[in-house]
């Protein structure tokens, strides 16, 4: 009974997942081949979650700044015309140069408003993502002469929304394919996922890992304890700023297009619902949140318009439903969260 | 009296505006024309402006849940179009009905912020993006018998845009219209608009408005003094929930339609951006921070659109928006002085 009472939430999205599959009127073999196209796209936005959240700031909601890196990144290759492996070589490092230049540019700002650092990324976010559409609809073409004319709007100036990103997704296919529900899927982001897991795993066990915690227990204490506690708070957002990156990668070649505009929007907060939703909190994520969340969320997700449909005969319902979990689950974040505040003081 | 000052926001406001209306010389606007906009414009989003006012003199905060009080604003205007009650009749009634409304939204609205403290930022900005699905869930389900707002086919749930000319469209923008020579003045939506910022600025004196600001000031010593200030942190939101919902259907009506589903999605930053281009700091907002900031953020829009067009990518128009809500906010939070943690 205490188990399900600390997990209240997994617990209940559990069974909501489950009462929504059932009414869906799915096949499992259909959930679970959906289930596994969003989760190599996601997880890796899930896990560059933790990171923050251990070192006390909350969830990143400015993994958007990650996205973005990427999606120039994969842009700038298209542009140069880059095929195969070499194009994934190029958008992957380049992509890591940009995350780190900007995670650089995130943590400062970040720093600068201790407190309030959640709804300081969002606007973060926001404004990057409107720099970034800035740069692609307006720069390009103007300023920036591009090689490829092919990715340019008729007018001369800006990018198409929608481009064709097969020259990395083609790298991936066909590596360790397997059948599932009738269609093949590849094995290789799931490696790659598992990799970047392992990193993190480390990471966590590292100095930095270690020195993150502290900071994140009590900042004040970390501080008079000599931490550098500004610099270790920078490296934590640079790391989940290149998961992000590396996240949006294996989005786009699992995509096979980039939607240039709008391809990095809601990833935030569709990762912070999922890790939120896998029981994390705002003081404390593990990487079993993470995969269990993502799992549970986006099983809800798949089937609940389905669910909505067979129900009350409108697809809608479903959809409603599922972005008002999406945008709740942060609220009940914060109300747990203080309940387990008020506990500790009262214990303290 | 504290000596006018200018703050940052401001000077690079008023430079970009006139930068702005250079261009517009350049490229020969008709400045009649954006002027009688502006003035519109001004009125339109002005109420919405006007709503921050209360919360964040009670210290709670800029409000980053206005859609909850718009929502309160669009059922009002809902159970009226219903009824097909049209011009003032119409008009007034939405404000009625969703001042009822939003009373109700705001008190639980009060009770989740009361819970959160010092979080209402965060919490506001969740709570309204989660509000707007439940509402989603009400419109598509709401018993609506008045053909003309059902969607035209199946005949359930409300359509996304309800065209509000025969009912109360532009009704406030037409009244006591001012002609000097080119230029229209709306003098009926000014003078409302000035009307309820008049109220504002009367509940500021009185004996309550004085408590707001106190609480705003030191909630701990006017925790002492035995005043209950949750009880007046509840009536500062429901108040800025009840001028939100008021401000929605100013805004219908100049708007022209009755825009339901994700139309009050993105409107808390635009005036949250506005209030603070207008000076207001995080416990202190006037009247005329409001009316400054409404004014400088549409106006500046307003001529961006011929500006951009002229330049051949329109996009740009709400691409420089965008740049300035988002970077205004971001100024705000980082370069304000911190809070005190209670």
């Amino acid at each position: 009974m205490k188990h399900i009472k600390n997990n209240l939430v997994p617990v209940c999205i559990f069974l909501l997942a489950v009462i929504s599959f059932y009414f869906a009127d799915v096949s499992g073999k259909y959930l679970a081949s959906e289930i596994y196209t969003r989760f190599i796209r996601n997880a890796l936005f899930v896990l560059a979650l933790i990171l923050p959240i251990s070192c006390g700031m909350g969830i990143n909601f400015a993994i958007v700044v990650g996205a973005i890196s990427a999606q120039m990144a994969i842009v700038f290759a298209i542009d140069l015309m880059l095929e195969g492996p070499a194009a994934l070589l190029f958008t992957m490092s380049v992509s890591i140069f940009l995350s780190i230049v900007f995670g650089l540019m995130v943590a400062a700002l970040l720093n600068r408003a201790k407190g309030r650092e959640m709804i300081v990324s969002i606007m973060i976010g926001q404004l990057s993502s409107v720099l970034y559409q800035f740069v692609f609809m307006v720069a390009f073409g103007l300023i920036i002469t591009p090689h490829n004319e092919a990715i340019l709007l008729d007018r001369g100036i800006g990018v198409r929304s929608m481009i064709d990103a097969k020259n990395i997704s083609s790298v991936i296919d066909g590596i360790f394919p397997f059948q599932l529900d009738g269609k093949t899927y590849s094995l290789f982001p799931l490696i790659i996922i598992a990799v970047f897991a392992l990193l993190l795993f480390y990471i966590q066990r590292s100095r930095l890992g270690v020195l993150a915690k502290a900071v994140g227990k009590n900042i004040h204490t970390a501080d008079v304890l000599g931490l550098k506690t500004n610099k270790i708070r920078s490296l934590c957002i640079v790391i989940s700023t290149i998961f992000a990156a590396m996240s949006q990668i294996l989005y786009v070649t699992d995509f096979g297009t980039v939607n240039v505009y709008t391809g990095h929007i809601g990833m935030d907060t569709n990762a912070a619902a999922a890790i939120l939703v896998g029981g994390a909190t705002l003081k404390g994520a593990s990487m079993k949140n993470c995969f269990l969340g993502l799992i549970l969320f986006h099983a809800l997700f798949i089937t609940s318009p389905m669910a909505g449909q067979n129900l009350f005969q409108n697809p809608s319902v479903g959809e409603y439903f599922r972005s008002f979990l999406a945008y709740g689950v942060i609220i009940i974040a914060l109300i747990m969260n203080l309940k387990t505040e008020k506990k500790k003081a009262s214990f303290a | 009296m504290k000596r006018l000052t200018l703050n940052p926001p401001q000077i690079i406001m008023f430079c970009f505006m006139l930068l702005l209306l250079a261009m517009a010389f350049f490229i020969d606007m008709d400045l009649a024309g954006i002027l009688n906009d502006s003035l519109i414009k001004w009125a339109m989003n002005g109420v919405i402006v006007l709503s921050l006012i209360p919360m964040i003199n009670v210290g709670a905060g800029r409000n980053f849940g206005i859609p909850i009080g718009l929502s309160a604003g669009l059922c009002g205007m809902i159970f009226a179009l219903d009824r097909r009650l049209t011009s003032w009749i119409g008009f007034f009634s939405s404000i009625l009905l969703g001042m009822l409304v939003a009373v109700v939204f705001g008190f639980l609205y009060a009770k989740l912020l009361n819970r959160l403290k010092l979080n209402e930022e965060i919490v506001g900005t969740f709570a309204g993006y989660s509000f707007i699905p439940i509402m989603n869930l009400f419109y598509t389900f709401v018993p609506v018998t008045n053909r003309q707002m059902l969607y035209p086919i199946g005949g359930q749930g409300l359509r996304p845009k309800v065209n509000l000319d025969q009912y109360f469209g532009q009704i406030l923008d037409n009244f006591l219209q001012l002609r000097i020579g080119p230029v229209v003045i709306p003098l009926g939506l000014l003078l409302f608009f000035f009307g309820i910022a008049w109220l504002i600025w009367l509940f500021g004196k009185t004996r309550t408005g004085l408590v707001f600001s106190a609480i705003a000031e030191n909630e701990n010593f006017v925790r002492l003094s035995g005043i209950n200030v949750n009880f007046y942190r509840t009536l500062g939101i429901i108040l800025s929930t009840v001028i939100a919902a008021i401000g929605v259907v100013v805004y219908s009506q100049s708007y022209g339609i009755l825009h339901l589903y994700d139309g009050p999605f993105m409107m808390s930053f635009p005036a949250v951006s506005a209030i603070v281009i207008g000076g207001a700091s995080p416990k202190k907002a006037t009247v005329a921070n409001a009316m400054i900031g409404t004014f400088l953020y549409q106006t500046t829009y307003l001529l961006s659109i011929p500006v951009a067009n002229a330049l051949l990518i329109p996009e740009m128009a709400e691409i420089f928006r965008t740049i300035i809500t988002s970077g205004i906010i971001l100024y705000a939070f980082i370069f304000e002085r911190k809070p005190k943690r209670a």
